[in-house]
């Protein structure tokens, strides 16, 4: 039996439709909204719903064996684990934005509000650029409204909420999507279940972009 | 009636048969000093993978760091030569940044080194203690090899910046076939340089067919001679008789700077990630000056506390109750008569709280006047001896 980390909400179910179109379905998780964990036997399957910030950790515990999430996520957490494959689905990118007009005044310290500091840190560094960080868990975007912050960097998907909060992007550094992960123990322990799971979403994924 | 056999945790256990093991091949133990310079690892952090280490002030002065690490102490103090090769084995605490709490943690792990002029017998020796250890806390283990000179050559030969090579290295590591091939034309490869790499990740599995999908994608002789090595060491590995549980894993690559070649991890069924790890680090010891072979192994034994054994139902078998004010010599003829019909035994003058015990003695005096422990619900005031 695998068990998979799913993110709840919007993004677990469009994963959990492209694990039915790969023949890893399970009737229980469709009619479920509270249950934590559902199982298939059939499909020889176990779903875990945990918030998506947490796939990452209940994976490189092997508390599952694989799971779905973010590069963003990776990208802050960098956790020891196999990253196999692209889905390609929950696109964004991560942005720099500030107020309309806004440009870098390298005399200042740029203040930066983020949920990703490691992230942050990592892009000004490589700018050389010298920042000090606020670490907000939401509604980031008023970090530059209310003058906190200079701008912010987070992950922006259509831009409606940056544009509707009178922000613009200053520039986007990093593509994100979903990536299918595992543990590298239950990689070596079960690695027929895991490599063909892969190679069925993989396929699944190349009639998407086709 | 039970013996009252006294159940070691695995890691324990695994200790003391592995130091029998490994003295057997003419390995010595060690025992190292807790401390070490600063300097050491803050010249060294690479290495080191983080440069968080716990620090302090001797009383002479100097900055002194509580160990992070076994291996760099090994390396600035080994004295081998080629000719006067040192093979010895450590069992030592280190002390470690825990990501997760952000605090330091003390980390046991148990170790073993030759250093000197390590030819292929001599990593087919230490590959074979490694497969050894695993076996000895576990028969469901998996011990994956690679010679890392395969990847490393074939990226040599790709002409890429240091940032690309690293970023290259990583992804390789982390078997992320779709982030090379975004990178690989980011940095101008040609399509068939791209395909070549992104099948590094997929080069794992059974030894003879993983060899066989290599060959396939050689470019130069180092890559050539990476593999036919690999090959031999293994086939060697079965004349020891630890080739059973052997994977190869082409994408095991670590830190250019310090190591190179044969490089392994040993992974235990039900525990999340490896246990073991090791490898050559030639151009390790190079860096201190140090022109000899060298290569290594370490078993994290704290990860083996997570395996889980049966629990222990009891403390103890007995627990004897003797009055205040009793004479020692009493209660100890008491303790040797139940030690001797093989029962584990604690004794004390009141019931310990939450103590485990099987059965509830008390001391008492016989007819001869001698001193037995008596099952405190069969106590009917003076027994037969």
């Amino acid at each position: 039996m695998l068990s998979i980390a799913l993110p709840k909400g919007r993004l677990g179910d469009k994963v959990y439709n492209m694990m039915t179109a790969a023949g890893y379905e399970c009737p229980d998780y469709a009619d479920n909204d509270r249950k934590l964990i559902v199982e298939s036997p059939d499909a020889g399957m176990r779903y875990l719903l945990v918030k998506p910030s947490d796939v990452a950790v209940y994976v490189e515990h092997a508390a599952a064996d694989i799971g779905i999430v973010g590069k963003d996520i990776l990208m802050e957490n960098e956790p020891d684990i196999y990253e196999l494959l692209d889905l390609g689905i929950g696109k964004c990118r991560m942005c720099v934005a500030g107020p309309v007009g806004f440009e870098y005044d390298q005399e200042k310290t740029l203040r930066v509000a983020t949920k990703y500091v490691n992230v942050a840190k990592k892009h000004f560094m490589e700018e050389n650029r010298d920042i000090e960080i606020i670490k907000l868990n939401g509604s980031i975007e008023l970090g530059p409204i209310l003058g906190l912050t200079d701008v912010i960097v987070d992950i922006v998907e259509t831009g409606t909420t940056i544009k509707e909060n009178d922000l613009e992007i200053v520039e986007a550094f990093k593509d994100i999507s979903a990536r299918l992960i595992a543990n590298k123990a239950s990689f070596k322990f079960k690695n027929k279940e895991i490599t063909q799971m892969t190679e069925k979403l993989r396929e699944i994924v190349r009639g998407d972009n086709a | 009636m039970d013996t009252g056999e006294i159940k070691l945790k695995a890691a324990e256990e695994a200790t003391l048969r592995l130091r029998g093991i490994y003295q057997k091949y003419g390995y010595k133990k060690f025992r190292m000093g807790r401390f070490e310079e600063y300097s050491l690892y803050a010249a060294n952090a690479d290495f080191l993978k983080g440069d968080k280490v716990i620090t302090f002030t001797d009383l002479d002065g100097r900055l002194l760091a509580m160990k992070p690490d076994v291996t760099l102490s090994i390396i600035k103090n080994s004295r081998a030569t080629k000719e006067n090769g040192e093979k010895f084995y450590y069992i030592e605490n280190v002390y470690r940044e825990d990501k997760e709490s952000n605090n330091f943690r003390e980390v046991s792990q148990m170790g073993l080194e030759f250093i000197g002029n390590v030819d292929d017998y001599g990593l087919t020796e230490v590959l074979s203690l490694a497969a050894r250890t695993l076996a000895e806390i576990d028969d469901e283990y998996i011990l994956e090899i690679s010679n890392m000179e395969f990847v490393t050559e074939l990226l040599g030969s790709m002409n890429l910046s240091y940032d690309n090579y690293v970023h290259m290295l990583a992804l390789i590591r982390q078997k992320n076939t779709d982030g090379i091939r975004k990178i690989g034309k980011q940095c101008g490869l040609r399509e068939e340089q791209i395909e070549v790499l992104a099948q590094i990740p997929g080069l794992y599995g059974d030894v003879d067919d993983t060899i066989k999908r290599a060959r396939k994608l050689v470019v130069n002789t180092p890559m050539a001679d990476a593999l036919d090595q690999l090959r031999d060491v293994l086939k060697a590995m079965n004349e020891m008789d630890e080739g059973r549980r052997i994977q190869l894993d082409l994408s095991i690559v670590n830190d250019i700077d310090y190591y190179n070649g044969i490089i392994f991890r040993g992974f235990i069924k039900g525990v999340s990630s490896n246990v073991l790890s090791g490898g050559q680090y030639d151009r390790a010891m190079k860096i201190f000056g140090r022109h000899v072979g060298a290569v290594g192994f370490a078993l994290y034994l704290d990860e083996l506390g997570r395996l889980e054994r049966e629990k222990q139902e009891f403390d103890v078998d007995v627990l004897l109750i003797y009055e205040e004010g009793m004479k020692p010599y009493q209660v100890a003829q008491a303790v040797a008569g139940l030690r001797k019909q093989g029962y584990s035994v604690r004794a004390d003058i009141c019931e310990p709280e939450g103590l485990k015990y099987k059965e509830k003695y008390v001391v008492c005096e016989t007819l001869s006047g001698d001193f037995s422990a008596i099952n405190a619900d069969r106590k009917t005031g003076k027994e037969e001896a």
